[in-house]
Parts: structure tokens; C-alpha cells; sequence
């Protein structure tokens, strides 16, 4: 695990720890934040498949998989994995804030 | 998926046809797992490989229904409304990313795959499947893709090549971060990318991959085609290394030892 140096979670480009920017392809997928932010609040954790089956437009459910990883550089969601079982999503206080702000 | 908003009824509940990106992969080597004394481990590994890690592949009422018989998988994607400008781009280049993780999941649990990513008319549905983008997706993995690589057909190539028009600098698009084009002009699924794309260190995803090659490379080195899918495999991971992580040479396959050996007829 390389995670994200703290320190740059609010500036343009989240680092990890070893020094791997946000990848610059990802940073569209910020669009869908409101609809997929909004599904992981409403439940405490959430698999990729539960997500998916959430009412969501063709276009969110497609961008799915690369706004995971957007959420993750930019901290506002995490993901749990044992490496035996499949992957979990949690929103982050990180993420809550942003949903918050999004409503506004 | 409910017939009520399943794509491939029609208000009838009469089966149709509908537009949609299709995948058909076929996993290498499975039949012979099958048969081998090691068959129940096999399965307990394919199994998780396919369910239990990104997501459920298998899953009745997934957003991308599948069927999966022996050792060919096909995944579909379908153009839902609001269909017009850009359903292809999203349909194609949704299936895309699940088939690169599906590719990147298998492969570092052992499985390699072949396939091939079409757009066109298709239906599933309980068992059911029938459609000419099936049929091209099949001649793909057939034909084209020879390796274990997943490659474009043509509509789908071309939707993904439309889609670049929607970013400033298609150079940083999410197609130009998934989709290579080999040596033979063929566009193909880069699925180790998708290591770089979350913040996790790519390092131990690489050394399985690497690993679980370098095994492949062992077992078929006395047989030629076999060996040589694992031999583009190798080049394609150390492309990948050299690209992204230029320097760190223990991520590589070694494959100085990997020229043609040639016997005399008379020994």
C-alpha cells in the first residue's frame, strides 16, 4: 500500500506517499461525485456490485470503476480488502464534506 | 435484472436484439485444469478470481449480464437510453475497463485469457445468446487476438477513437490510458494500466503477474505455440515496466534466456 501523503488531498494533485500523482485521465470523473458520493452515504459500506445496482444513469454506472479510483487519490471514499473477500467501499469524512458541499 | 427493464424483452416480453458492446473471452489452459488431479483448487481459484474481487462477473442482476460455459466468458454491455451521441463511447468503453479488470484479476491468480470486444446487435437472456456482435466478438478472440490480449473490433474501435473528441488533450483520455496498439496494428486492452490507476503501490500486482508468466513460460517451453502466447505476454509486461516504472529491472521477466533452440536432426 502506498497511501495518500495527507498533505495534498486539497490541492490540484493528491500524492501518494512514494511520490505517484493523481492520474491526470481521472480527473473528469469528478462530474459523477454527487450521484456516487450520495449512494455510498446511504449505505454504511457497499461492494462495486451494489453500487452499480443503485438507480444510477448508464453513463454514471460505466464511469464507475475509474470514479473509484478517482475517489480514492482524491480520499474521499476508501476501500476495504483482505484480499480474500471481494472489495468494500466506505465514504470518508473527506467525502461526507464534499457531499455536503455539493447540496449546498 | 426484471423483464420489465430488461433490454432484450420487448414490451411483450418477446426476445430482441439490441445494440450493445459484447465481450467473448476464452480462458487458456482451463480444459486441461479441469482434468488435472488439481482440479477442486482450480475451480476454489477461477471462482474467486471471477466473484470474489473487484466485482461479481457472474452476478444475475449485474448493469453487464454474462454467461459463462467451460471456458468461454461473454459479457455484454448494452446502449441504454438516452441513446444518440456518445451511448457507443459509454457502452464500449465501460466494457472496456470491466474487461481489463476482469484480465487483471484472472491473470494474477494464474488464468490468461483471449479475447475479443465487439459493437453491434445482441441478446441474452436466460441462457440465450445470439446476435452479430457475438459472432464478430468470437471471430475476434478466434483470429485477430492470437494472444492472450483482448482485442477491438472494428465498431468499437472506432467509438473509442470518437470518444477522444470529448477531452481537451486526448493524449490524457481515459481510452489512451486503457487501449495499446500492438506491433501488428491491432488495439488491444492494456489491463496491467489499470495497476497504476488507484493509489495502491502497483508493485505486488506486477510481481504476480510477473510470477505467474515466468510459471507459464516454464511449464510450456517445450511446446512452441503454447510458450510463445506467454512470450508476448512477457514482452507486454515488460513494456509496462519499462514505461512506468523504468529502473526497477527485478519487476521484469527475464527473458534473456528465451531465444529459439534448435537441435540437429541427426544427434
Amino acid at each position: 500500500m502506498a497511501p495518500i501523503d495527507e498533505a495534498t488531498l486539497d490541492t490540484d494533485t493528491p500524492r501518494t506517499m512514494d511520490g505517484r500523482e493523481y492520474p491526470r485521465h481521472l480527473r473528469p470523473y469528478s462530474k459523477f461525485d454527487e450521484p456516487l458520493l450520495k449512494v455510498l452515504a446511504a449505505n454504511e459500506e457497499a461492494t462495486f456490485d451494489e453500487v452499480a445496482r443503485a438507480p444510477l444513469d448508464a453513463r454514471t454506472v460505466a464511469a464507475l470503476p475509474r470514479w473509484l479510483a478517482s475517489a480514492q487519490w482524491r480520499g474521499l471514499i476508501a476501500k476495504h480488502s483482505d484480499g480474500s473477500t471481494r472489495r468494500r467501499y466506505t465514504l470518508t469524512q473527506r467525502g461526507r464534506r464534499r457531499l455536503r458541499d455539493l447540496r449546498r | 435484472m426484471s423483464a420489465k427493464n430488461d433490454p432484450f424483452l420487448d414490451a411483450s416480453g418477446q426476445p430482441q436484439l439490441t445494440r450493445c458492446a459484447v465481450l467473448y473471452v476464452d480462458l487458456l489452459g482451463v480444459s486441461a485444469l479441469a482434468e488435472s488431479a488439481s482440479a477442486q483448487q482450480s475451480l476454489k481459484r477461477l471462482d474467486r478470481a471471477l466473484r470474489s474481487m473487484y466485482r461479481d462477473y457472474l452476478a444475475d442482476d449485474s448493469p453487464w449480464p454474462a454467461a459463462m460455459f467451460s471456458d468461454t466468458l461473454v459479457v455484454a454491455a448494452p446502449l441504454l437510453p438516452p441513446l444518440g451521441k456518445g451511448a457507443a463511447e459509454t457502452a464500449t468503453g465501460g466494457l472496456t475497463i470491466q474487461a481489463a479488470w476482469l484480465q487483471l484479476n484472472l491473470a494474477v491468480n494464474g488464468f490468461f485469457l483471449r479475447g475479443g470486444l465487439a459493437l453491434g446487435d445482441f441478446h441474452i437472456h436466460e441462457g440465450l445468446l445470439f446476435g452479430e456482435a457475438l459472432v464478430e466478438a468470437y471471430r475476434l478472440e478466434n483470429s485477430a487476438a492470437i494472444h492472450p490480449r483482448i482485442v477491438l473490433g472494428e465498431a468499437a474501435t472506432k467509438a473509442q477513437y470518437e470518444a477522444l473528441s470529448f477531452y481537451g488533450d486526448p493524449e490524457e483520455s481515459p481510452q489512451n490510458a486503457l487501449l495499446l496498439v500492438d506491433q501488428d496494428g491491432t488495439v488491444f486492452i492494456d489491463y496491467l494500466e489499470l495497476l497504476f490507476d488507484e493509489p495502491d503501490d502497483p508493485r505486488p500486482g506486477l510481481e504476480a503477474h510477473r510470477d505467474a508468466v515466468t510459471t507459464e513460460l516454464k511449464t510450456h517451453r517445450n511446446h512452441s505455440r503454447n510458450w510463445d502466447k506467454y512470450r508476448w505476454v512477457a514482452d507486454y509486461h515488460n513494456a509496462v515496466c519499462e514505461r512506468r516504472l523504468p529502473g526497477e529491472t527485478h519487476l521484469t521477466i527475464d527473458t534473456s534466456g528465451m531465444d529459439r533452440r534448435f537441435s540437429a536432426f541427426v544427434p
